[in-house]
């Protein structure tokens, strides 16, 4: 498995790059596929430029509250290096390198709920058995405190360490990132224009895993972290003829730093119903899989500390917004925890 | 949109039960999968303001069709974190807890953020003490929407504002509320009883001509609205001549204000004479105005019913780069436009349910006073987790 995918993602750089790399993929089988390790799938595009030139992208299916159609047109979409004046300079970047890859692959928890009540908090894949696997699908991961997005911005730009004056220096460039709508709405037509310069998404995760319960039956459980920094976002509103410093919005300094889920004391779930609705679904902190007895107050008042210690928080930071002269300044959401929700769509 | 239901439908096949087989589904089956409308897009246009709400505005609202219900804590919330000036745009100065006000050097201070809110949380734990039997009862919002607003001046037309509200909302607020912009309106009501045994503990004095007239009011219901005042002085919004004030650390009844009786007669009568507010005292003096920390939890919506009919509405946060003129979505007659200015913005008013228009923070006199305890946010624990 790993040896065909490797294969097409360098079939995919040679299309980006046009370089001259030919190979035929060919399909397993399940015995082929069964026998393979899953021991995981490194993804390094680098040198990468996607840029949608005049491509328009046509959306259907929004209406307004009046039930009259809204059609999308989604005119523009480039990746690329940071520096590359909204997308006008073809300039590459990196989705992943070889030494920093996005990874996918299939790993143990390290959790050991029946053993040393330490190991629960701790390791790689805390809160989740050691005795089950899982999928995760990662983006690059640096330990240095310089080129680590998240040790960077909390130093830096949401604190103002005496370091930062030698780290910055030495930061990697990130991504620019654009995309052009063009929404036809009954008023008339109206335009966004988002533009993202000098993204960094690594140290995000995304994992799935399923444990069969009494019934042998199972259900999929998640937990994703969203780890994304962008120096500047401009969301622009005009399609021509505008002046962009005085009708843009400028948010500096844009820092996400989601946590849905921990482990399988708290799995974030997924569900469609019957009539096509979905349910996202964080529950409250399951005690189970430490073998707390939730009937003693004293043992789950000492469960509830532990969760809060240990269970990740969420950031939220924007350096700065504004438009022309005028500031809204600032903005901070700090240690936000979830300890439960259900997000149930439903007709309008 | 048809199509991403199918496929997402799809794709949960396969991870939950893996040994089967995704089939192609056939036209006819196709056409039988109704299209939900789980997101609409609407825009919409203004320019009946005045002053610096004058001209022209357009507005683009994306609501969200889902409900939604949760339990969350923010360990701290700050938006509009920018320089502002003691009594320039309605910003009023930071006090310390006797409402003397603070200075920098010669400067009046004034808190750094349009709101701060402390150990912010939505939603509530019930027999938090008890960790076998405590039950987390959540904040319900329902339509959730996001809404940009333009100016359009000179041909040009430039982001003026966005802001996030919901259609229907219910459940506790709770914050330690440190700096507070924009509109808090809430009623407080109790008897002319309660007023006066605070007020005159030791009974009147010698000819104490309003001590006598509260002691024959008796049981007589005395109401009055609080809002966020300057407590070093007691000026609220009005006072000030300002839509709303600025970084506010108090809420009371503000100067020139009253209690009022719906009862006849002549004692019920002088009850707004007896209750004017002046420099944050009533009936002589009686404190009327609060720091908004004792404030802990507001319930949001009217507690005694259920969500469908005691849900409240029009309630939104903003942040604006210039005056917006929101549209007024609370539904109480008379109401056209929230009329808001740079900065952030937070909007818990009256809403209109049932025909009636009710307030989204009800006080006795006792709670006026002496505030709203916390509830439990968290399992053993108030807040802080």
């Amino acid at each position: 498995m790993k040896k065909h995918l490797t294969v097409g993602i360098t079939s995919l750089i040679a299309t980006s790059l046009a370089s001259s790399v030919y190979a035929d993929l060919t399909q397993m089988n399940d015995q082929q596929l069964s026998d393979s390790t899953a021991a995981g799938l490194g993804l390094a595009l680098e040198n990468f430029v996607l840029n949608s030139d005049s491509a328009v992208l046509k959306v259907t299916g929004i209406n307004d509250s009046l039930g009259n159609e809204v059609a999308v047109n989604w005119s523009e979409l480039y990746i690329m290096g940071e520096g590359s004046e909204e997308g006008s300079i073809s300039t590459p970047t990196d989705i992943g390198s070889y030494l920093h890859p996005w990874v996918f692959r299939s790993v143990r928890g390290t959790a050991d709920w029946d053993g040393d009540p330490a190991t629960h908090h701790s390791g790689e894949y805390a809160a989740i058995g050691d005795d089950i696997a899982l999928m995760e699908f990662t983006t690059g991961r640096f330990n240095s405190a310089t080129q680590n997005t998240k040790q960077y911005v909390e130093a830096c730009i949401m604190a103002n360490d005496p370091a930062c004056s030698t780290m910055t220096p030495l930061r990697r460039k990130g991504m620019d990132i654009g995309s052009k709508f063009e929404f036809l709405l009954p008023g008339g037509p109206e335009y966004l224009d988002v533009d993202i310069k000098g993204a960094y998404v690594d140290g995000s995760q995304f994992r799935l895993w399923s444990r069969a319960d009494d019934s042998a039956s199972s259900e999929l459980f998640a937990q994703l972290r969203v780890n994304f920094f962008a120096k500047e976002i401009d969301i622009g509103v005009c399609d021509s003829g505008c002046n962009a410093n005085l009708s843009t919005l400028n948010l500096d300094n844009v820092y996400l730093d989601i946590n849905l889920g921990y482990g399988e004391i708290q799995p974030l779930t997924f569900d469609v119903t019957s009539n096509g609705h979905f349910e996202l679904e964080l529950a409250k902190p399951n005690p189970g899989p430490q073998g707390v007895d939730s009937n003693n107050s004293a043992a789950m008042l000492a469960f509830y500390d532990d969760f809060y210690a240990n269970a990740p928080k969420s950031n939220v930071y924007i350096g700065n917004i504004q438009v022309g002269n005028n500031t809204a300044g600032e903005a901070i959401v700090r240690d936000m925890s979830i300890q439960y929700m259900k997000i149930t769509s439903q007709d309008l | 949109m048809k199509y991403t239901q199918v496929l997402v439908a799809g794709l949960l096949a396969h991870f939950s039960t893996s040994a089967s087989a995704l089939e192609a589904i056939s036209d006819r089956e196709m056409a039988e999968v109704s299209g939900q409308a789980f997101i609409a897009i609407n825009d919409s246009a203004y320019s009946n303001g005045s002053g610096e709400w004058a001209g022209n505005y357009e507005f683009t609202k994306v609501n969200l069709g889902m409900k939604a219900e949760t339990l969350v804590n923010v360990g701290e919330l700050k938006l509009g974190k920018f320089d502002r000036t003691a009594y320039q745009d309605g910003t009023v100065p930071m006090t310390d807890a006797n409402g003397n006000v603070i200075y920098n050097g010669s400067q009046r201070a004034v808190y750094d953020s349009d709101l701060i809110l402390e150990n912010f949380a939505l939603g509530r734990v019930d027999n938090y003490t008890d960790g076998a039997a405590a039950e987390i009862v959540p904040f319900i919002v329902n339509n959730p929407y996001l809404e940009l607003a333009y100016k359009i001046e000179n041909g040009e037309r430039r982001v003026a504002g966005l802001r996030l509200g919901f259609a229907n909302a219910q459940g506790d607020l709770s914050a330690d509320i440190i700096s507070y912009t924009g509109k808090l309106e809430g009623e407080i009501r109790g008897s002319a009883r309660t007023a006066y045994d605070k007020t005159y503990p030791n009974g009147c004095g010698f000819f104490d001509l309003n001590c006598y007239a509260l002691s024959i009011a008796g049981d007589t219901e005395i109401y009055s609205n609080i809002e966020p005042v300057d407590g070093s002085t007691g000026n609220g919004a009005p006072n000030l001549g300002v839509q709303y004030l600025k970084r506010a650390s108090w809420f009371g009844v503000r100067n020139d204000n009253n209690f009022k009786s719906d009862e006849g007669g002549l004692i019920a009568s002088l009850i707004p004479s007896l209750t004017r507010s002046n420099n944050c005292r009533v009936l002589g003096d009686t404190e009327s105005c609060f720091r908004s920390t004792i404030y802990q939890s507001i319930y949001i919506g009217d507690k005694n019913t259920d969500f469908a009919t005691g849900s409240a509405k029009g309630l939104f946060v903003s942040i604006q780069t210039e005056s917006v003129p929101w549209e007024d979505l609370s539904e109480v007659p008379g109401t056209d436009r929230v009329l808001t200015q740079r900065g952030a913005y937070l909007n818990i008013a009256r809403y209109q349910s049932g025909g009636v228009t009710k307030y989204p923070l009800y006080l006795t006199l006792e709670e006026g006073v002496n505030g709203t305890p916390r509830v439990a946010t968290c399992v053993g624990r108030l807040k802080g987790c």
